[in-house]
Formats: structure tokens, sequence, C-alpha cells
């Protein structure tokens, strides 16, 4: 009885130890990320490296706000491309598509999801970047923005498109019932109905879509061409900034931290925080959105 | 004698190979409120749902005989047409997760009516018409869900009466409310028959009683397969009727 | 009323005018939308087809038994095969799996079979209970190459473990420990009250209960996890770019560096012109990745058969 009982206590403690972890490593990550950070933050202050678009180790010039524009720039971009068909392809699967073809279609998507991102990113270089370099524009080498946005846009488009089906799924067959019983068409009742009902779920997936977008890295690397430049137009044509080469933050961190030392690594890890707070204040804001518009009535 | 408005001849419906409902022969009189009694399970409720073609939506369904609108083939129509001449009321209260107003406008909106004073018009209109009105006009900005389960029902009642059908289906209507919404409701079918040819799926008797002018009783065996047993008066139904199976069934000697 | 004064009779006599006009505008918008939606689904299988048929394609030139067994030499034109990185890649799945799965299902089992302490365990175990699903919450929301960074600040530099298997295993360890901790979590919940009921009316601890009756029943989503974390390591990249290393040759002891399959992707891809090659790892990526969803597949089919057994 006695060594049931101590067995008991061990296992306990054993197991709150692992349950522990998880909060444990959160909290070192931002422990090591941050205090690796101060430096570069105490030499150059928030608006030097933030506002600065020169990122020049050789010369000690560390501005990270030509990566923030170039994750930002590539995200939305991506996002551009990607939603407007991985949403229709959500709806195409919750409402539209027989049996036969979803049992098609949803494989397709979950395979596209398994696909790992240097494969994608070899699949950018060996066959995007060719074609945009086609574009007639002069200074244009096919690896740039575009490229990586549609590259990213293939690899989020499965994320959004299972989750907003399952949202779609979700919403409540007596309001489509309802809808249609009205004299409402499938079309209307799609967009009028179900898609407003599951916009939470959908939501979701754009958090989670972009969430994706701004946290890849390999791909990017091997699409984006890496220059470290603030992305700006190749002429006059002001559209010519989507041919435009740029580096993402995660990039930054990736191509340099392998060799860096001092400031130069302590800007590295400030690239990482900047990255950490650019995703938390997409997740607060969308959230703050959804809360907002679910409270108030459509 | 009042025309007829629905009307079904020798009908029948298979989900599958499931004989739901058998060789019905219905002729349903305009602006009466006609009412569809029987045990459960008896193919009431997809019946009713043959005239709006909700059945539709079922996978794998097959029907055989006809089935008539103002004399004209419900299978023939479009289907999105049916169902702005034919409302359905359901037995939950489902109103969209929508203000009151966005309930109500639903189906005027979705047939094209855009102008701002026309649909505050049919809104009005609508929800007098349901007996609703008093209890929202200040508030139509309100969330559909946030009213009570009458109120909810009542708002159904409304945002079908804004498409201006001219039959009205009711699937037990009353059966998720309290006496007191339940009273309102039936005290509203009698007004609205006025104006609409109603007919209503009841599993309580004593309501069909009440509300209905005509009744129609269905009944299953063992096979499952619904029929229909007697149709008449309803007065006639319950004080004199000619099947023996109604009469078990309205005395309460069965289920 | 409005001063317009439309009598509902007059609405209904607007309507039907125009409502056959409308309802056939509304008829063919929905016939547009529809095929749109319709060429939605056909792009995506052509984007799968074209991205999957094309590595395939123009990797299976250099797919032979002979890429498999030959180590990479090297060089601009990339000589050799991938058999070391396929045996890094084996290395540091397993070195993860050995670090992460007990200690994510340890986990698991704390937050899910332990709960009730939230109510009496006291105001720490409250605490931390909250705390770890938290941190399993932001865990799962951190991108990659933080993980990196982390492995690459605490393991490479400041414990000198260096460019190793060790610090790319404890990094990956901590990439993958939300997924086997959700999944177990899942796992546990599927496994019926009445069940942990009758082995405790028995007179079992609760940690006999938990060891003999709801982790066996458990296992097919246990193993599910792990088959997650598995193909998870497999894609991963960038954790492992800035704590592995980039040696083409065979790790060997935990303090080796050495390359898994996507990294050797990736240097073939950005330091060599052997295209073709790069392809062909692809091509081996690729399949792992459907043999591993694959099984997850069946193990969730035979996972859900079996909970129907039983009910």
């Amino acid at each position: 009885m006695q060594t049931k009982l101590r067995v008991e206590k061990t296992v306990r403690t054993v197991l709150l130890i692992s349950a522990s972890l998880s909060i444990i490593i959160v909290i070192s990550i931002f422990v090591f990320i941050f205090r690796s950070s101060l430096p570069a933050f105490k030499e150059f202050g928030i608006r030097g490296l933030l506002g600065d678009i020169t990122w020049r180790p050789a010369n000690g010039s560390f501005g990270i706000l030509a990566m923030i524009v170039g994750s930002v720039m590539v995200t939305l971009m991506a996002l551009v491309i990607g939603v407007p068909l991985a949403i229709a392809a959500a709806i195409f699967l919750a409402e539209i598509a027989p049996r036969g073809v979803q049992a098609v279609v949803r494989p397709a998507v979950q395979l596209l999801a398994g696909i790992p991102s240097v494969v994608y990113g070899l699949f950018g270089m060996v066959v995007l970047v060719p074609l945009i370099r086609r574009i007639p524009v002069v200074g244009n080498s096919g690896y740039g923005l575009l490229s990586a946005a549609i590259v990213l846009a293939v690899m989020i488009l499965p994320t959004i498109t299972s989750i907003s089906e399952d949202a779609l799924r979700a919403v409540p067959r007596s309001y489509k019932e309802a809808s249609l019983a009205l004299g409402a068409t499938h079309l209307q009742t799609i967009f009028q109905v179900l898609l407003p009902a599951g916009k939470s779920g959908i939501g979701a997936a754009l958090i989670l879509g972009i969430g994706r977008a701004l946290g890849e890295t390999m791909a990017m690397i091997m699409v984006m061409g890496n220059s470290v430049i603030l992305p700006a137009p190749l002429d006059d044509n002001p559209l010519t900034i989507f041919l435009s080469q740029a580096r993402t933050l995660t990039g930054n961190i990736a191509v340099e931290i392998n060799y860096a030392s001092g400031l130069h690594a302590s800007a590295l890890f400030a690239t990482g925080v900047v990255l950490f707070v650019l995703i938390m204040i997409v997740n607060v804001s969308a959230h703050a959105i959804l809360n907002r518009s679910t409270s108030s009535v459509s | 004698m009042n025309a007829i408005k629905l009307e079904t001849n020798a009908y029948s419906l298979f989900y599958g190979k499931f004989h739901a409902i058998d060789d019905i022969s219905l002729k349903i009189p305009e602006k009466q409120v006609t009412a569809i009694i029987g045990p459960s399970g008896c193919g009431k409720s997809t019946f009713l749902r043959t005239f709006n073609r909700m059945n539709d939506l079922i996978p794998g369904v097959r029907t055989e005989g006809q089935a008539l609108l103002d004399g004209e083939d419900i299978f023939s129509m479009d289907v999105v047409a049916l169902r702005q001449r034919v409302g359905m009321v359901f037995q939950k209260p489902n109103p969209f997760p929508k203000s009151i107003y966005d309930n109500v406008a639903f189906g005027p909106r979705v047939n094209g009516i855009h102008e701002k004073n026309v649909l505050d018009e049919i809104v009005e209109i609508s929800l007098r018409g349901a007996a609703l009105w008093n209890e929202v006009k200040d508030n139509l900005g309100k969330s559909g869900l946030a009213l009570s389960g009458g109120q909810q029902q009542r708002l159904c009642i409304a945002r079908a009466l804004a498409v201006k059908p001219s039959v009205i289906l009711m699937d037990e209507p009353a059966a998720s409310l309290d006496p007191i919404a339940t009273q309102r409701i039936e005290e509203l079918i009698r007004q609205l028959v006025e104006e609409y040819t109603i007919v209503i799926v009841t599993h309580n008797m004593q309501q069909a009683g009440r509300v209905s002018d005509y009744t129609a009783f269905f009944f299953t065996d063992e096979s499952r397969t619904g029929k229909l047993v007697e149709f008449n008066l309803t007065r006639k139904i319950f004080t004199n009727p000619q099947d023996k199976r109604t009469e078990d069934y309205i005395t309460g000697r069965y289920g | 009323m409005s001063e317009h004064e439309i009598t509902p009779i007059e609405t209904v006599k607007i309507r039907s005018v125009s409502a056959s006009a409308n309802l056939r505008k509304r008829q063919a918008s929905q016939k547009v939308g529809f095929g749109l939606f319709w060429l939605a689904s056909l792009v995506v299988i052509l984007i799968l087809l074209v991205v999957v048929g094309y590595v395939f394609i123009t990797g299976f030139k250099s797919l032979s038994w002979d890429f498999l067994t030959t180590a990479p030499k090297g060089g601009l034109s990339g000589e050799g095969g991938i058999s070391t990185t396929i045996v890094t890649t084996i290395y540091l799945v397993g070195l993860i799996l050995v670090i992460a799965g007990p200690l994510g299902i340890g986990a698991a089992i704390f937050l899910i079979e332990y709960q009730e302490q939230t109510k009496t365990g006291g105001k720490f175990v409250q605490w931390l209970l909250q705390a770890a699903n938290f941190g399993v919450e932001t865990l799962s929301g951190i991108p990659s190459i933080i993980f990196g960074l982390f492995g690459y600040a605490l393991f490479v530099s400041t414990l000198q473990f260096g460019f190793s298997l060790l610090s790319a295993a404890l990094a990956g360890a901590c990439l993958v420990l939300p997924t086997i901790i959700r999944t177990t979590q899942e796992a546990l919940l599927t496994v019926p009250v009445s069940l942990r009921e009758g082995s405790l009316a028995l007179g079992a601890t609760r940690w006999q209960t938990i060891s003999k009756v709801v982790l066996p029943a458990a296992i097919p989503g246990i193993i599910t996890g792990i088959m997650l974390s598995v193909g998870r390591i497999i894609s991963e990249t960038a954790v492992f770019y800035v704590t592995l290393g980039g040696s083409y040759r065979l790790p060997k002891s935990l303090f080796s560096g050495g390359r898994t399959l996507s990294l050797h992707l990736f240097y073939l891809a950005m330091d060599t012109n052997a295209f073709e090659k790069a392809m062909g790892t692809g091509a081996v990526l690729i399949v792992s990745i459907v043999i591993i969803n694959l099984v997850i597949d069946l193990i969730s089919r035979k996972l859900s058969a079996g909970v129907r057994q039983h009910q």
C-alpha cells in the first residue's frame, strides 16, 4: 500500500513537470530572444532599428524596415492571390461538389498541405522564376515579390480551404432551409446566409493563413532574391514594384544567423522580436474584429 | 365552396428504397386552414414539404404521381418561383443571425427589392401581420436571436409573409413553444387564414380541433409507409369519423 | 404610413411584373457563379498536378538505387546521392521522438487525467494547468524559424552543443511538442469515462488505470500524433537550417552536424546547379509524406471503426 501511494505521488510529479514544460519553453523562448535582442535595441533604439531601411552589417547599419515591408507586402500579395481561390474551393467542397468530386478535391487539398516548403521553393525557382522573368521590365530577374507571393499563396491555400470548409459545414442546416424556403437561390443562400453565418470560422482560417505566411522562411529565401532593399518600382510603372526583389524578416534571420556575432547577431534577434510582435498584432486585431462583428448584428 | 388551392393525385414519395408515403390524393381548399394529423412517423411532414419541394434537398428522393398548385404541376415549375408562392414556417424557430429588420427583409431582398422605403413598408406590414410589430417596432436592429421562443416564431412567420406567398405551410409551428405562446400562434393562424391558405401539420389533436377548418388524417402500419386515411371538415372528423383508425386515434385509443 | 403610399396590393403588382425577370437574372448569375466555383476547384487540382508532376517527372531521371545509397560528394554540380541525408533524417526523427514523445504524452496525460485538480489541486496546480494550456496554444503559433533562433541561442551557443544532432533534436522537439500534446489529449478524450470508472471501481489506482486501461485504448490516436510529428520533422527545414549545420557527411555522434533530406534539397538548389538531383530529393520527400499520410488515414479509419465497435 505504501509503495502504491509512493508510485502515485512520483508519477504525478513527473507528469506535472512534463505538463509545465510547454509554458517553460514558451517563457524561455521569450526570455532568450528578447534578451539577446537588447544590445541592438539599446544601441539603436526602437525607432532606429524599425525606421532605418539600410541593413548593411559590414557598415554597422541594422535597419529592419526593409524586411518588415518585404514580409508585409509578400503576405498581402499572397492573400490577394490565394484567399479568393481558397474560399471558392471551400464553398465548392461544402455546398456544390457532388460526393464523387469531393472525394477527389479534398484529398488533393490535403496533399497540397503536405508538400514540404522547400519543394515549393524549388518549384518556384525552376518554373515560376523563369516564367516571371519573361515579363519585359528592365531589372526584372524573375526573383522577387511576385514569384514569392504566388508560391506563398499556394502554401496557405490548403489551410484556409479546410478550415473554411469546416466553418461552412458547421452552419446550422435550418438557416439554409429557411433561406431556400423563402425563395432564395442556392447561390444567394451561400452568399447572404451561409458565409455571414460562418464568418468567425472563416476569420480564424484567415488568421492561421496569415500566421503561416508571415512565418514561412525557406521558400521565401529561394524565390525572393534576398536583396536587402526596400521594395520599389523597377521603372516608371508603379506596378513594377511587385517585381522587385526583397527579403522577409524570416529570411533575414535564417540567412545570416549562422555567421553573425556581436551587434549583428543581436540585430537578428531583434528581427525575431519584430516578427513576433507582427504576428501578435495580427492575432489580436483579428480577434478584436471578429468579436466586434459577432456581438453586433450582421 | 372554395376553389382548390393545392392538390395531389396518387402521390407517392420514396427515400431511396424506403416508401415514405403512398398514393395520396387530396384537395386542399383555398383560404382555409387544413390540418394534417396522425401518429409520428406517418409521413405528415414529408407530405407537407412536397408543396414547396423542400424534399428536393434530400439526396435519393423519388416521387410518383402529381402535385399541383393552382392547377399547375409543382414539379414542372421553377422551384425558386414555387417557393415564393408557397412559404414555410418550421418546427423549431430558425431566424437568421441577423437583425429583426434584415430577417424580414431577407425574402424581398433576394427577390430584387432594394429601395429602402419599399422595404420599410414591407417589414412593417409583415410584422403587423404576424402580430409582432408593437413588440419590436422600436428595436428593429436587435438580433432576431435575442427574442423569446414565441417571438422568434412570429418573426419567422413575418419573414414568410414578407415574400407575399398565397400558401403558408406550417410544420408543427408551436411544438417548441410554451402554452401562452402557442395560444398566440393559434390566434394568429385564425387571422391569417382570411388572406392565406394554411396547411398545418400537428401532432396535437386539440390544436387541430381549435385551429383548422379541414383535417386530413394520416396513418401508417408496420411497413412505415404513410397513407391518407380520411379527409373532411374538421368538425365532421372529430364528431363523426368514417374510418375506425381515425376514430381510434381521435379517442386516444392509439398512441 | 409613408407619403409614397404604396399599398400592399400595389407592392404585389410591382413584384409580379418584374418577378420573372428577376428570377431569370438570378438563375443566370447562379449559373455563372457555380461555373466559377467549378473553375476554382479545377485550378486547385491543376496546381497540385503541375507541382507534383513536375517534381516527379524531372526528378525521376535522377532517382535510382545508386542515388539513394550513395553519399553526396559536394561540389558545384552536386555529385553523389542522398544516402547520408536519409540516415541523418532518420536519426533526427528518432531523437526528436525520444525526447518529445514521452514528455508530450506525459504532459497530455496530466492535462487530461488530472483535470479535477483545477478545483482541488491547490492554487499552484490550478495556475499550472491554465498556464500549460496557454503554453501549448502559444507554441503552436510560433513560426519555425523562431524555434531555430531559440535553438541556436540556447543549444548551439550558450550550452555550446554547437551545430549538431543534439541541438537540432532539442529545437525540433520544442517544435513538435504542441502537436504531440494536442493529439494525445484528443486521443485520451475519446476513451469513454466508463472505462476509467470501471477500473477504479475494481480498486486500481489512478496510474494503474491510466497505464493499463486508458493509454492502451488511446494508442491509435497517440500514434496518429506521432506520425503527424514525423511528417512535420521531415518537411521542416528552417529549424534545422540554423541548428544542424550543413555538412553532407554522416553524423558520427550526437555532436556531429549533418543534413536532412529537406536541407539537402535546399543546399542543392541554392549552392549547386544540380536541379535534377534536387528534384529527385523532392520526389523522395513527397513520397515519404504521402506514405505517412496514408498511414495516418489508415490508423484514423481503424480508430473510428474501433470506437464504433465499443459503442
